[in-house]
């Protein structure tokens, strides 16, 4: 084999298969450093895989012949877009290794490592066989795989019943999610008669099937609404460095899967897709976001962040499909390109965000926002890199989530002026105004989120004496921090990067690069001077009068204590007010004692919500799904009549459908 | 090439330094003009900021860098958007992006909200969620409202959508929406009335001297500095989308115009806050609806036409 990247690759999958091995013989859990650092070789070898990928043709390749799937070999192949996502599980598996070491000594009271240090590269190298399948066998073995070893990983706590509880919810959607997927997977071969994804080519009405079913499996995967309730639950039961796992990665190899058959292979094609994923991702993305605001859990904040990003990913797909439907060349490549940089984004700053939020669960062993504050004093360090992720999930500028917000935002422009009909043009304009208040909702959701967290008065005990994170679990935030700046500044290099692979999807359009005409280099100048010359100015007036130290301002009524600050809840109030519909928000207000009205002794304010999807949707669905379980019981009573009468009606049913077929 | 560059860097800085303490006094002599009181000098708002720079500060032990930096990163961000948008009415010195700009006044914002947090006050808390709340519907009528001219212009670039004297009849119905969208968003952004009464002596009604109670000495300073530049600025920007209709073509004339304009804007901000009541926090969210439906109705505008 000539090419370097699939020694590389044999390196990376050398080293996650031996690990398992490995790590079952560890009886006594006390070479997690070296497991850590197996993890860590893998990712760097497969980042060199990633990068050393040639780009006139894709490399295939198929196991030799004792691994046979009944008609078809597993077959991979290996393109720049599958490099791309290489590149994202690389990315953030690489500083994960930094960061297990301390992670998982203080998790080794509650868990059983050995069975953590096998699924954690199973689930990584399943994801790298996901990226690289090349038919529909190949696929579902990695794909069944990586669900399965991340169902593990959710439930390494497994002494804890909410953790089974999420790990099972887990499991029963990935089944949903397969056999959505399973009966797509068919429906396409049967169209088809072929198991490659390279040579599917479904056009019209007869796309529309299989490609719906494909859809909906994958969405389940990726955390689109209305499939995304089980993430908000499994993500944050895991430990932190798996959360960031499947929050940063796993849930874009669904992504990479809608990518890969819906716009650049070609293999279902339908405008309808495109407005079906560019609806459900605005509403992903709105309804994400705006229930991340209202969670009381840190990790469950960022979660639900997630479903917000991958609503906006899902937006420039989406967009990106409907835009070649509609004939607007140049929204496609945009769309396209900020869906891509959104993936390789989200993957960075999400999983600073995980890994900061898992440093703050190790100090403090609380997740409770009501019982977190003043962290910024204790850890400062990690303050400083959570605030910086969140910046960037904010897409704030010079960071890097504002380029993949700024592509959006042009793609919908171009819609918005070069679209053909009136209803064309309003759509990309009211996408624009729809992405810019996703915007100011996730700014004050992350306000609220290190508001609480990490700034003010501590409001328990745990969180006053909390101690900084070790050097290891710093530097692998650090190196994320760094990867979001790095990317932030260096966005035109990453966008002649992916106009290698995307320029054939719009021939005609301006390449990305030129698109890209900010002033981010004279930007941060700008901001860099003045705010150096600011500090350097104050500093030195602070040595000519010094700065005096006080208590916050009570008012004279003496010192404030913590529960006096503004709670997560009470932050969120006038948001949750305005959007209270979606939710049923209500403020129940309770006053107890004697003499209620004069002499309160005992007030109670709680703010209730209910979502009305689960309440009104679900609900209603599981308790059919449990009533008619009830009614098919019955078929199952012991008496040999009725299974006789069954099998003779089944038997008749299948002769006619039979007779009818032919 | 690069030697006018330098030159409109200047000229843009030295307005960004001398211009917004002015117009802060001249709002105050129009306000107090109306009242029927003599007012302060128009300098007033120099001494007060040259006064604040040459106090000590009282700092809260519960801060942390944030509340040291924040009002820093915030005036960086507004220097580098005033540096962006040709409020002037002659070109910027740097190439001005609407959805850059709009992300920096974010950043502004985050990191305001962040050092409100700070403190671990209430009442800075209480202002950092109230002005997320406003910004909510504000942040979107802005950018639909300037999106809707963006998408007219074909471009996102302020020196193209904001050129003076642009062809098209359906500008005269679009400026007129964007203007009233823009003037609700604005006054919601810069916390001024009806969304907010900066005069007010309790701090617990209030959004943005809520947000900046325990702001002190020349911490303080370097806030009032900010407010009075995000008001210049985004005035400014008013008066570019009004010169839309008009072609001028002198420099100076469009400079002197949009001078004027902006202190016409300001006389209308201090007579409507003479006479308009401040709105209960409740009804905010309707009047800025408004702001949302002109932008909207701006936007049908210019897809109708194409």
């Amino acid at each position: 084999m000539p090419a370097p990247s699939l020694s590389l690759l044999d390196v990376t999958a050398a080293l996650w298969l031996l690990l398992p091995f490995g790590a079952l013989l560890d009886r006594r859990q006390i070479y997690s450093r070296v497991w850590s650092a197996l993890i860590g070789l893998g990712a760097v070898a497969l980042l060199g895989a990633a990068v050393c990928v040639p780009l006139s043709k894709p490399l295939a390749f198929t196991l030799p012949t004792p691994f046979y799937l009944g008609t078809v070999g597993i077959a991979f192949r290996l393109d720049m877009l599958a490099a791309w996502f290489l590149a994202v599980i690389a990315l953030v598996s690489a500083p994960m290794a930094l960061y297990l070491p301390t992670y998982m000594e203080h998790l080794k009271e509650h868990a059983n490592l050995r069975l953590f240090w096998v699924a954690l590269p199973l689930l990584l190298l399943s994801m790298v066989g996901v990226v690289l399948a090349a038919n529909v066998q190949t696929f579902l073995i990695a794909w069944e795989l990586m669900s399965l070893s991340s169902f593990l990983l959710v439930a390494t706590k497994h002494r804890e019943a909410s953790t089974r509880h999420a790990a099972l919810l887990y499991l029963g959607a990935t089944r949903v999610g397969t056999a959505f997927l399973a009966g797509g997977f068919l429906w396409a071969y049967a169209l088809t008669g072929q198991w490659a994804f390279q040579d599917w080519h479904l056009e019209g009405v007869r796309a529309l099937g299989p490609g719906l079913l494909l859809m909906i499996g994958l969405g389940v995967k990726a955390g689109m609404w209305p499939f995304h309730l089980w993430l908000p639950i499994a993500h944050p039961a895991a430990p932190s460095p798996v959360s960031a796992l499947m929050s940063g990665v796993m849930v874009k190899v669904a992504i990479y899967m809608m990518v890969r058959l819906f716009l650049l292979s070609h293999a279902f094609v339908h405008p309808a897709f495109g407005y079906v994923l560019l609806i459900l991702g605005a509403i992903s993305a709105v309804w994400g976001i705006l229930f991340a605001m209202l969670q009381e859990d840190l990790k469950r904040v960022l979660a639900y962040s997630t479903v917000e990003n991958v609503g906006l990913i899902l937006i420039g797909i989406g967009g990106a499909i409907a835009a070649q439907a509609q004939g607007v060349t140049s929204a496609v490549q945009l769309g396209a390109a900020a869906a891509l940089l959104h993936i390789l984004n989200h993957a960075l700053f999400k999983s600073l965000l995980f890994l900061g939020a898992g440093a703050v669960d190790l100090r403090t062993h609380t997740r409770d926002l009501t019982r977190l504050g003043g962290l910024g004093r204790r850890m400062p360090y990690t303050f400083g890199l959570f605030t910086l992720g969140a910046a960037a999930i904010c897409g704030l500028p010079p960071f890097n989530g504002f380029v993949g917000e700024w592509l959006l935002y042009q793609g919908s422009l171009h819609v918005a002026s070069g679209g053909s009909t009136p209803l064309l043009r309003f759509c990309g304009l009211l996408m624009i105004g729809w992405i810019a208040l996703v915007g100011a909702l996730a700014l004050a959701c992350f306000v609220r989120a290190i508001g609480v967290v990490f700034q003010g008065r501590p409001r328990s005990a745990v969180a006053e004496h909390a101690q900084e994170a070790s050097r290891g679990m710093l530097l692998a935030q650090g190196l994320l921090a760094a990867g979001c700046i790095a990317l932030g500044l260096g966005a035109p290099q990453i966008l002649g990067v992916l106009q290698r692979f995307l320029a054939p999807l719009a021939p005609a359009a301006a390449p990305l690069p030129s698109v890209w005409t900010l002033p981010i280099g004279t930007m941060t100048l700008v901001l860099v001077t003045t705010i150096v010359v600011a500090a350097m100015w104050m500093a030195s007036a602070a040595r000519r009068i010094p700065v005096r130290r006080f208590i916050t301002w009570e008012c004279g009524f003496g010192d404030l204590t913590p529960r006096m600050q503004v709670a997560a809840a009470s932050f969120a109030q006038p948001i949750a007010r305005m959007f209270g519909a979606l939710f049923r928000y209500a403020i129940h207000l309770r006053i107890d004692g004697a003499n209620r009205r004069l002499f309160p002794e005992e007030i109670t304010v709680e703010p209730k919500t209910e979502s009305i999807l689960e309440s009104r949707v679900y609900a209603p669905l599981v308790r059919w799904i449990n009533r008619s379980g009830e009614w098919v019981v019955r078929l199952q009573a012991g008496s040999i009549h009725l299974y006789l009468l069954t099998m003779f009606a089944t038997l008749l049913v299948l002769l006619v459908i039979g007779g009818l077929a032919r | 090439m690069s030697l006018m560059v330098l030159f409109w860097f200047a000229f843009y800085l030295a307005h960004v330094l001398m211009l917004p303490p002015l117009l802060v006094g001249f709002l105050r002599l129009c306000k107090a003009r109306l009242q029927k009181r003599r007012g302060p000098s128009l300098w007033q708002p120099f001494w007060d900021i040259a006064k604040l720079l040459r106090k000590g500060e009282t700092v809260s032990e519960t801060t942390t860098w944030v509340f040291r930096y924040a009002p820093m990163i915030n005036m960086a961000t507004l220097i580098a958007v005033a540096l962006m948008i040709p409020w002037l009415g002659v070109a910027s010195p740097v190439h001005g992006d609407l959805f850059l700009v709009i992300y920096l006044l974010a950043l502004g914002k985050f990191v305001t909200g962040l050092a409100a947090l700070d403190t671990g006050s209430s009442f800075g808390a209480l202002g950092a969620s109230r002005e997320a709340a406003v910004s909510l519907q504000a942040e979107p009528a802005m950018v639909i409202s300037l999106a809707a001219l963006a998408a007219h212009a074909r471009s996102s670039a302020f020196s193209i959508f904001l050129a003076p004297g642009q062809s098209g009849s359906d500008l005269i119905v679009i400026v007129p929406l964007v203007l009233g969208a823009l003037w609700l968003a604005i006054t919601a952004e810069l916390a001024r009335m009806p969304v907010d009464d900066p005069t007010t002596h309790l701090e617990l009604t209030m959004i943005h001297e809520a947000l900046i109670l325990e702001n002190s000495g020349r911490n303080l300073a370097l806030v009032e500095i900010a407010v009075a530049l995000k008001m210049t600025v985004l005035f400014g920007l008013l008066a570019q989308v009004l010169l839309i209709l008009w072609p001028l073509h002198s420099p100076v004339l469009a400079y002197l115009v949009s001078l004027a304009l902006i202190l016409a804007g300001i006389a209308t901000l201090a007579l409507l806050e003479s006479v308009l009541v401040k709105l209960r926090w409740r009804r905010i969210p309707n009047l800025l609806s408004f702001a949302l439906a002109a932008g909207a109705l701006a936007c049908v505008v210019v897809a109708l036409k194409g």
